[in-house]
């Protein structure tokens, strides 16, 4: 195994992305959600009680940020793990070296979902700074109800866990689909909609190989109050998030498929576009 | 013992074909790929560098496919064609990147690097961005960026592009240089004197056919069957047209425009000499003697029309 090429090509990619202005585009998209509770901490009057913290705060990671800006983020990536580098030619110096085609995509797949876990958690743990801090807890909590004793640091440790779960899951998934097609953004945002935002909150058997829903149950399986947030009845939430369940393997699972099947295309298919091929 | 061999090697991207039915050997030595633009010059490369999958035969390098085989691929060196690059990096960490990526350590890739980007010339503009750099210099860049890992197989997709008479001699050398050391060369081109600056072993394709292969004086002499076209522009041209017609050594004659007789030959060093005596015993007013059809274009058409028969 060329672990030093495998290193090089790591950094390299790291390097690259924090290099580029996409990253930093990006970067701004995840913290929309902080722009928005600074505008409303700025704009509304003092809240009283505990709730509407609570549920401002879990809206906006679940139906904000889990739901919308991470895989947004993660589609931008995934898609051009490999296209980018195609688009641009310079595929061609990373597949005529020492590293096998699939080591190549594993390797920079690992080094972009670092960087954007990283970037991901830190945008949550902003979230998170800006909507809990500032507020007097002892006189909110003495004015909530079931809420009082609420941890918010509990949440976001979860939180931070299932961000990182996610950007791992979508970017398997947009890397597969960026290998699949040779103009993968239609494809994109066809999944992300159907699958992600329209499958995964019906109750049918297909939700299970959504990953949105695989984090909504880790995420509820860890904070059992959050099923609250999903309004749905009662019946239906014992059976969609149990209590403390996990979504981890099944959502391993289709990191896990994606994965497989991008290294089989990675390793059968021509990277470098015909039209460049072609003397 | 061949580098690479081609066995009915066919490659094709859906209905345009890229290679049609090829079979050679390539090297040991330097061997030039020579074909127009659209032959199938880099379609042959980016099969052996593993950057394409054959349609149908098979190719191999140094006895294996190339195709994702790290062993055959890290002892090539690979100079492709345009401007792929990561513009952003300097001239420096590119090929130390590079070099690093084809296995050498760190400590041993910043030592390649620094070797290659002195051989080829661009020590003084290693620290600067890849972005800011001339056509030449690009060339240059890639060109150390193939050699830093020092590869058993160079293969050059138009080094030559943009590079200035001073760049070509200086590369033609290095070349040379690394030949004289063992290392193998394809190196392509659609310039047939910038390959033949480099090597007598050549390789011509066009339309995905090999149209002439071997020796360059051998595919010379059969360039010199072909009939030649000759343009003349004279004040009377209908007079020299009729006189040409009656020589045996000219195949056809026409009058395409109403100052110029163009006629074909298959002995143009002797239709040459006759016609400075004929203009010169008739008083012919002659404003331009000129080869119709020199151009390597020309040559690559006689060649497939020949290889087509």
């Amino acid at each position: 195994m060329p672990i030093g090429a495998i290193a090089a090509l790591f950094f390299f990619t790291i390097r690259q992305m924090l290099r580029d202005a996409k990253f930093w585009a990006v970067a701004a998209v995840l913290l929309l959600p902080c722009a928005l509770i600074l505008t409303i901490r700025y704009f509304a009057p003092p809240i009283k009680s505990v709730e509407p913290l609570w549920e401002f705060y879990h809206s906006a990671v679940q139906f904000m940020f889990l739901m919308g800006l991470l895989p947004l983020a993660c589609m931008i990536y995934g898609t051009g793990l490999i296209g980018a580098e195609a688009e641009s030619r310079t595929i061609g110096y990373l597949i005529t070296r020492r590293l096998r085609r699939r080591t190549v995509l594993l390797t920079k797949f690992i080094a972009t979902a670092l960087v954007l876990a990283m970037l991901g958690d830190a945008a949550l743990a902003a979230l998170h700074a800006l909507t809990v801090t500032g507020h007097d807890w002892p006189s909110l909590a003495a004015k909530s109800g079931a809420l009082a004793d609420w941890n918010p640091m509990h949440d976001l440790t979860v939180y931070l866990g299932v961000t990182a779960l996610g950007v791992v899951g979508f970017l398997a998934v947009f890397t597969l689909i960026g290998l699949l097609s040779a103009k993968p953004l239609a494809l994109s945002v066809f999944y992300l909609v159907v699958f992600e935002l329209v499958i995964s909150n019906l109750p049918v058997g297909a939700r299970a190989y959504s990953l949105i829903h695989q984090l909504r149950v880790t995420a509820a399986g860890a904070i059992p109050r959050l099923t609250k947030l999903f309004q749905l009845p009662d019946e239906l939430t014992k059976r969609l998030y149990p209590a403390g369940g996990s979504g981890v393997p099944a959502a391993l699972m289709i990191v896990g498929a994606a994965l497989l099947i991008a290294f089989v295309l990675v390793t059968i298919r021509e990277l470098t576009p015909a039209k460049v091929a072609r003397d | 013992m061949a580098v690479i061999e081609l066995i009915q090697l066919s490659k094709w991207y859906g209905e345009v074909i890229g290679l049609n039915n090829v079979t050679a050997e390539i090297g040991p030595g330097i061997t030039g790929l020579l074909g127009p633009n659209g032959a199938g010059k880099s379609t042959l490369m980016g099969l052996a560098t593993g950057q394409l999958r054959p349609s149908k035969g098979e190719i191999r390098v140094f006895g294996e496919s190339p195709w994702d085989n790290p062993r055959v691929l890290s002892r090539i060196g690979y100079c492709p064609e345009g401007d792929p690059f990561w513009s952003n990096l300097t001239g420096y960490q590119f090929v130390a990147f590079l070099a690093k990526l084809s296995g050498l350590g760190g400590a041993a890739a910043r030592r390649a690097a620094t070797e290659a980007v002195e051989r080829t010339g661009m020590s003084p503009h290693a620290g600067r961005a890849i972005r800011g750099y001339s056509k030449g210099m690009r060339q240059r860049i890639k060109i150390a960026q193939a050699l830093a890992h020092s590869p058993e197989l160079l293969i050059l997709d138009e080094p030559f592009t943009g590079a200035d008479p001073i760049a070509r001699h200086d590369l033609t050398n290095l070349f040379r240089d690394l030949a004289a050391r063992g290392v193998n060369i394809l190196v392509s081109s659609h310039v047939l004197h910038e390959v033949e600056a480099l090597t007598q072993q050549i390789l011509m394709i066009d339309h995905g056919r090999i149209v002439a292969q071997g020796n360059v004086q051998a595919v010379r002499r059969t360039l010199l069957d072909r009939p030649h076209a000759i343009r003349v522009r004279v004040d009377q041209p209908r007079k020299l047209a009729s006189v040409l017609a009656g020589w045996e050594l000219v195949t056809s004659v026409s009058v395409p425009q109403p100052d110029t007789v163009l006629f074909e030959t298959r002995s143009p060093e002797a239709a040459y000499e006759r016609l400075t005596s004929l203009i010169l015993d008739d008083g012919l007013i002659v404003r331009e003697i000129a080869a119709a059809d020199e151009n390597l274009e020309a040559v690559f058409g006689y060649l497939t029309q020949r290889s087509a028969k």
